[in-house]
């Protein structure tokens, strides 16, 4: 039951809608019981086609069997893309940083999704992400260098360091984006771990 | 709102909404405390690097309603050295989730920090063998915590120990001589330069410690017995001891593959 003492009014059915809103990430009471009503006051047909919104992606979506993205195919639209270069894997953790990837319009190759980082503390080791298809991957396509695009934490550090040295030895080039200050940054702000990692990562000029 | 300042290292946080963090902090002044770090998770937050785990800053807090608030940080460090290395990040990872595990909340225990901070300094140098600091550290913090193992005479009868098959019994917390080790059922098996390389990881100094070379038999027999211990004494096993399990298995596995 919520804390909230006016869901003791609300009819069953919103009470309801406003216990499920509140499941969103980053939603509270207060900004659930808006949205609560908002759909109400909305025409049914938008309101309907939220609610079939929703139930396609649960049928639709799977993942791609290639590269684990979110898709509604067996293939993912880049992995069918016969003009995107397969010498070049991208990993990343989740579909969004993969999206945050093709949103930058450069990169051209492929891309593998982790479904998850390396987080020790949480129990998440890698048995439980996609490591195993990533190596299958790698003995069987034509791929010649894996660019490990994880987050510059704790966990994105510990799942790169640990790829790395899994892939290392199957002769294969192993890079990691690099990281530092973040453009439109300050110098001056910047803590010790950042200004070390864009020391390490400089480059000639 | 009052404000105080501490002296911080960070041992755990949880994403909090879209951008923010709380993190479980050891510090100095007021032992364990949870603090809420605003805007953590954007990038170029002067928050974010302050609030990665292991990291140690001098902060302000904002005593808050139910957590207090993260005002303001300096990086003291970040142990880039730690962060670099798999093998040492997990390890510092491990030290950290043991402490919130091993100390209450909100008692001041100006000992372990000190203690905590000096095992993630000499973890930077212990690169060759990092279990030295790894186990100096817990069997410190578990005499911190009352529970040093009695390594002097044998647990159950107070005997002497011989130089050859004495036993550790985790739920005794301590060694068994040879009359008495097959009396506890989680006993195991100890050689007698074992015993002599727990006493120096409890008090040598810190030069002394990252010079020790135990015999590879006596650093298996003594990471049993500890693994054993801390989890007879934490009630559980730690998550991030069973990762460094994980890394040991890959590392084996690569060792066996690279021979042929
Ligand atoms: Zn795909
Ligand atoms: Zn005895």
């Amino acid at each position: 039951m919520s804390g909230i003492p006016t869901m003791l009014h609300y009819a069953k059915p919103l009470a309801r809608l406003v216990a499920e809103l509140e499941k969103l990430p980053g939603i509270g009471p207060k900004s659930a019981q808006r949205m609560a009503f908002y759909l109400l006051r909305i025409p049914r047909e938008e309101a309907m086609q939220l609610a079939h919104a929703i139930a396609e992606v649960k049928e639709k979506i799977g993942f791609c069997r290639e590269c684990f993205n979110f898709t509604d195919q067996e293939l993912c639209d880049i992995c069918r893309d016969t003009r995107r270069d397969r010498s070049l894997l991208c990993v990343v953790s989740e579909p969004r940083d993969l999206m945050a990837m093709e949103r930058t319009n450069e990169f051209r190759g492929v891309y593998h999704v982790l479904q998850g980082v390396i987080s020790p503390q949480d129990g998440i080791g890698p048995d439980v992400l996609r490591i195993r298809e990533l190596q299958a991957r790698l003995y069987e396509n034509e791929i010649q260098e894996v660019i490990l695009a994880t987050n510059p934490t704790i966990e994105g550090d510990a799942t790169a360091f640990y790829l790395a040295r899994l892939l290392k030895p199957l002769g294969l080039k192993v890079t990691r984006i690099a990281h530092g200050l973040p453009a439109g940054g300050d110098l001056d702000y910047a803590d010790q771990a950042t200004l070390v990692s864009a020391l390490q990562w400089r480059r000639e000029m | 709102m009052p404000v105080y300042n501490a002296d911080a290292i960070v041992l755990h946080r949880i994403l909090l909404g879209e951008t923010d963090k709380i993190v479980t902090l050891l510090t100095r002044e007021k032992g364990k405390l949870n603090a809420v770090a605003k805007g953590a998770r954007r990038a170029g937050s002067r928050l974010s690097g302050a609030t990665e785990l292991f990291t140690h800053s001098q902060m302000q807090l904002a005593v808050g309603k139910s957590l207090d608030i993260i005002s303001q940080c300096q990086v003291a460090s970040s142990f880039p050295t730690l962060r670099g290395d798999l093998e040492l990040l997990a390890r510092a990872t491990y030290l950290c989730e043991l402490t919130d595990r091993m100390i209450e909340e909100r008692e001041p225990n100006p000992e372990v920090f000190d203690l905590l901070l000096s095992a993630l300094y000499l973890l930077q140098r212990a690169q060759e063998r990092p279990d030295l600091i790894v186990h100096a550290y817990e069997l410190r913090l578990l005499a911190e915590r009352g529970y040093m193992p009695q390594l002097e005479a044998c647990v159950r009868c107070g005997g002497a120990l011989q130089r050859r098959q004495s036993a550790f019994s985790p739920s005794l917390g301590g060694v068994l001589c040879s009359g008495c080790r097959f009396s506890a059922q989680d006993a195991i098996a100890l050689h007698a330069e074992t015993i002599t390389f727990l006493h120096a990881l409890a008090s040598a100094d810190p030069e002394t410690l990252l010079a020790l070379a135990p015999s590879p038999a006596a650093a298996a027999e003594t990471a049993r017995c500890l693994r054993w211990y801390v989890r007879y004494r934490a009630d559980r096993d730690l998550k991030s001891a069973e990762f460094l399990d994980s890394l040991r298995v890959q590392a084996s596995r690569q060792h066996n593959v690279s021979r042929g």
